[in-house]
């Protein structure tokens, strides 16, 4: 399937991996979020409207925005806040990446489970590393924060662009398309998926998705 | 035929797309610049904003939106872009320093082919022209309203997530009153992008190609962050000639301009520069520099030099007793003498008849060359102008009072503007020079308010009548203004002179009064003696001097 990807490479102190893929991860899902629908007839809709927070980080000279959604957030935070331990934890060798995923369904005849096809992949990889003084942690404190800068500004240069987007469907096709689980936003389905190098085998995308980094790293 | 007229619908849709987008974006740029954390809330139940995004409408931002705009009904937005809002910092010191310019300009699809005579300015445009070029065969032209809607919406929601990361969100959060606020200026005209120092950066937040042609959202911020006062100024030096020279004279007389309809919509963004960013206008000209503390400062026109000098030296020598009588002896003076403020009012006076004339050739923008001459008036008056702004924001730092001096001096330029031209609505552009003050950097509940609540209160206390104060300052004054009285008795008239005999005497029968009552108790003394030891004090607090043992009590 050809689905988009994005890849991005971060080094950074553990206590920052948290901070740094949620503004990642946050600023494309508030992009990729619509307001909820509310069907009047079965095409015919109106859309509601989304808010936005800002939020400082702690570790980061950053602030980011999200939508204004406590269960989105929610979501987003364990997902990642599950990678973050893991990769941080003794086992691990300080390097893993962890992805966001948006998918759409596709229904199969009756036998068959639905499958999932995903459209857009924005990866975040990264490598630990630890200061030995408080010096180079502000500096790294700052480099870091120029860095998010920098992907924050290659996020909405991409969204700007005119590519594919999975099409409104019908009020009975919205689940394909949609997660309306959310009682305020409704962002496209998405999933997240990890590694770390410590654990678990590389998945099949994840095998193409290091070709592909290494054939573009040469 | 009705494939016309839905190729108007289509358009007309859209520049009411593009004029809710030109609206919205101002509002973002600005309230991101507030220094303070925004949260809008989801609306899950259809909610009324504009491209499904919650952005909370500012009024002032949208007044000023809408004056920079001008927009008078029929006329289209697409003629009035690009849309600039300009963000710059200004320290307490009075240095200031534009941060950056967003921008949303649009692109027509003829205008491809012809070149751009701005030099630097359009430094941000030829980037996104060559970035048009370039993609041009990749995306397609957006016809479906819907999707020209939503693909705005998301070009919103990147400028959101934009004004969060270039430096300046972070000076703006950093902001407070002590050391820099941060201010913001929203003008029709190709971003100024010069002001912005060596090696700025420009980003393009997103590109929409309509059938009008391609809407482009565009940045450009500066990078070095660092003000050297040297440094700063001697490269503001250049920029302003640059500046005054290549971008505010220029366009009006111009024959190099494209259109003629292009020239009237540069020469109106001139006006409104003057006008709504009189304040930066006249804080970029070159008059900061000219303000040397070596050098005496200078007095202008007809101002009466010994009243100056006495004034200026005065200003420094603060009298030891009593502790805040120096705040109401510059009231006196202030109100009696007004020398200082001649000045500035007459400067205030022109710079706001200037603005007037700016206006009313503004009408008429055919007669090129009284344009022409009215720009050169204004190279003048943009550095007196400085002045009395400064003046006036001194004043409001401390005291709220003095905003009624500063309405009285405009009472004679209005009645000018109504001499010259009654037709003429009156500009808004002195309101304006206020507002910027205290929209919206100023919260109520600042540290500074507590500060001027007090110096107000000081301002206005009754003056305490001790007598060795009432004898010193009465003495004090009169000598201390005896030279200058002499020449303000006869430049005031016979009115003057006899209010002044009439306080003296006021004064002499203040302090005939003040006398008997202390002779009164120096007389009764014994009896207040008697009335102490009847408390059943001990004789060792009485034994010392009786005036310093009444205060030792008090410690």
């Amino acid at each position: 399937m050809n689905a988009r990807s994005q890849v991005f490479d971060l080094t950074m102190e553990g206590l920052q991996v948290d901070e740094a893929v949620t503004t990642i991860f946050q600023t494309v899902l508030f992009h990729r979020c619509l307001g909820k629908f509310m069907y009047t007839g079965d095409a015919q809709y109106s859309i509601g409207t989304v808010g936005y927070t800002d939020v400082d980080c702690n570790f980061i000279d950053f602030t980011y925005v999200c939508c204004t959604s406590d269960s989105l957030t929610h979501k987003v935070k364990r997902a990642i806040n599950v990678f973050s331990e893991k990769l941080r934890s003794n086992e691990s060798c300080g390097s893993g990446q962890i992805s966001l995923e948006f998918f759409q369904k596709k229904k199969n005849r009756w036998p068959f489970p639905q499958e999932s096809i995903p459209w857009e992949v924005w990866t975040v990889h990264l490598d630990l590393i630890k200061h030995e003084n408080e010096d180079e942690r502000q500096l790294c404190r700052e480099n870091v924060s120029d860095l998010l800068t920098e992907k924050v500004i290659y996020i909405t240069e991409l969204m700007n662009r005119h590519d594919y987007v999975p099409k409104t469907p019908s009020q009975s096709e919205l689940d394909l398309i949609f997660d309306t689980s959310f009682p305020d936003v409704q962002p496209y389905l998405f999933k997240f998926d990890y590694s770390t190098s410590g654990s678990a085998a590389p998945s099949m995308g994840n095998a193409m998705k290091k070709i592909i980094k290494e054939t573009l790293a040469m | 035929m009705s494939a016309t007229q839905r190729l108007n619908a289509a358009e007309k849709d859209l520049e009411r797309f593009i004029k809710f987008l030109a609206l919205k974006s101002t509002q973002v740029v600005v309230q991101s610049r507030l220094g303070e954390k925004i949260q809008t809330q989801c609306n899950p139940l259809a909610g009324n904003d504009w491209f499904n995004i919650v952005v909370q409408d500012h009024p002032e931002v949208m007044d000023e939106t809408k004056r920079a705009l001008a927009l008078k009904p029929g006329d289209s937005i697409l003629q009035r872009l690009p849309l600039c809002v300009e963000i710059s910092l200004k320290t307490t010191e009075g240095d200031q320093m534009v941060l950056e310019v967003w921008s949303l300009d649009l692109l027509q699809p003829a205008a491809n082919g012809t070149t751009t005579n701005g030099g630097g300015a359009s430094n941000a445009r030829d980037d996104s022209k060559a970035d048009t070029n370039g993609t041009n065969g990749e995306s397609q032209t957006l016809k479906a309203s819907h999707a020209i809607y939503s693909r705005m919406g998301i070009m919103l929601k990147s400028l959101i997530s934009l004004t969060r990361t270039t430096p300046a969100y972070k000076l703006s959060r950093r902001q407070c009153p002590d050391s820099y606020g941060i201010f913001y200026r929203i003008y029709v005209d190709r971003p100024q992008v010069h002001t912005l120092g060596e090696g700025h950066k420009n980003v393009k937040i997103g590109q929409l190609h309509t059938i009008v042609g391609s809407l482009v959202m565009s940045v450009a911020y500066r990078t070095k962050m660092t003000i050297s006062p040297t440094t700063a100024q001697a490269h503001q030096t250049e920029n302003n000639i640059i500046m005054l020279k290549s971008d505010h004279f220029r366009p009006a007389t111009d024959a190099s301009s494209p259109t003629n309809q292009q020239t009237q919509n540069h020469a109106t963004a001139v006006t409104k520069k003057l006008g709504l960013g009189g304040l930066n206008a006249a804080l970029g000209s070159g008059e900061r520099r000219c303000i040397d503390i070596e050098k005496p400062l200078r007095p202008g026109a007809f101002t009466d030099m010994g009243k100056l000098r006495q004034y200026t030296e005065d200003d420094f020598v603060l009298p030891e007793t009593p502790p805040f009588e120096w705040l109401l002896r510059g009231r006196q003076r202030h109100e009696s003498t007004g020398s200082g403020c001649s000045m500035e009012s007459l400067n205030r006076l022109d710079n706001v008849a200037s603005v007037v004339s700016n206006n009313l050739h503004n009408n008429n923008n055919n007669n090129h060359t009284a344009n022409n001459f009215n720009h050169s008036h204004n190279l003048n008056n943009n550095s007196t102008g400085f002045k009395s702004f400064e003046k006036q924001q001194a004043t409001n730092g401390e005291a709220a009072t003095s905003f009624s001096p500063i309405k009285s001096l405009l009472i004679p330029a209005t009645a000018y503007r109504h001499h010259s031209e009654p037709t003429l609505e009156p500009p808004p552009d002195d309101d304006n020079l206020l507002k910027e003050l205290h929209f919206p950097f100023a919260s109520p509940t600042s540290h500074v308010n507590d500060l001027a609540k007090f110096y107000r209160e000081c301002y206005h206390a009754p003056p305490l009548r001790g007598l060795n104060e009432l004898q010193a300052e009465v003495s004090s004054s009169s000598s201390s203004t005896t030279p200058a009285s002499s020449s303000s008795v006869a430049a005031c008239g016979p009115t003057a002179a006899a209010a002044a005999v009439a306080t003296s005497a006021a004064d002499a029968s203040a302090l005939d009064d003040l006398s008997r009552q202390l002779e009164q108790f120096e007389t009764s003394l014994e009896d207040y003696d008697k009335l102490v030891s009847q408390f059943g004090l001990t004789g060792s607090s009485s034994s010392g001097s009786r005036s310093s043992g009444g205060l030792q009590m008090s410690n």
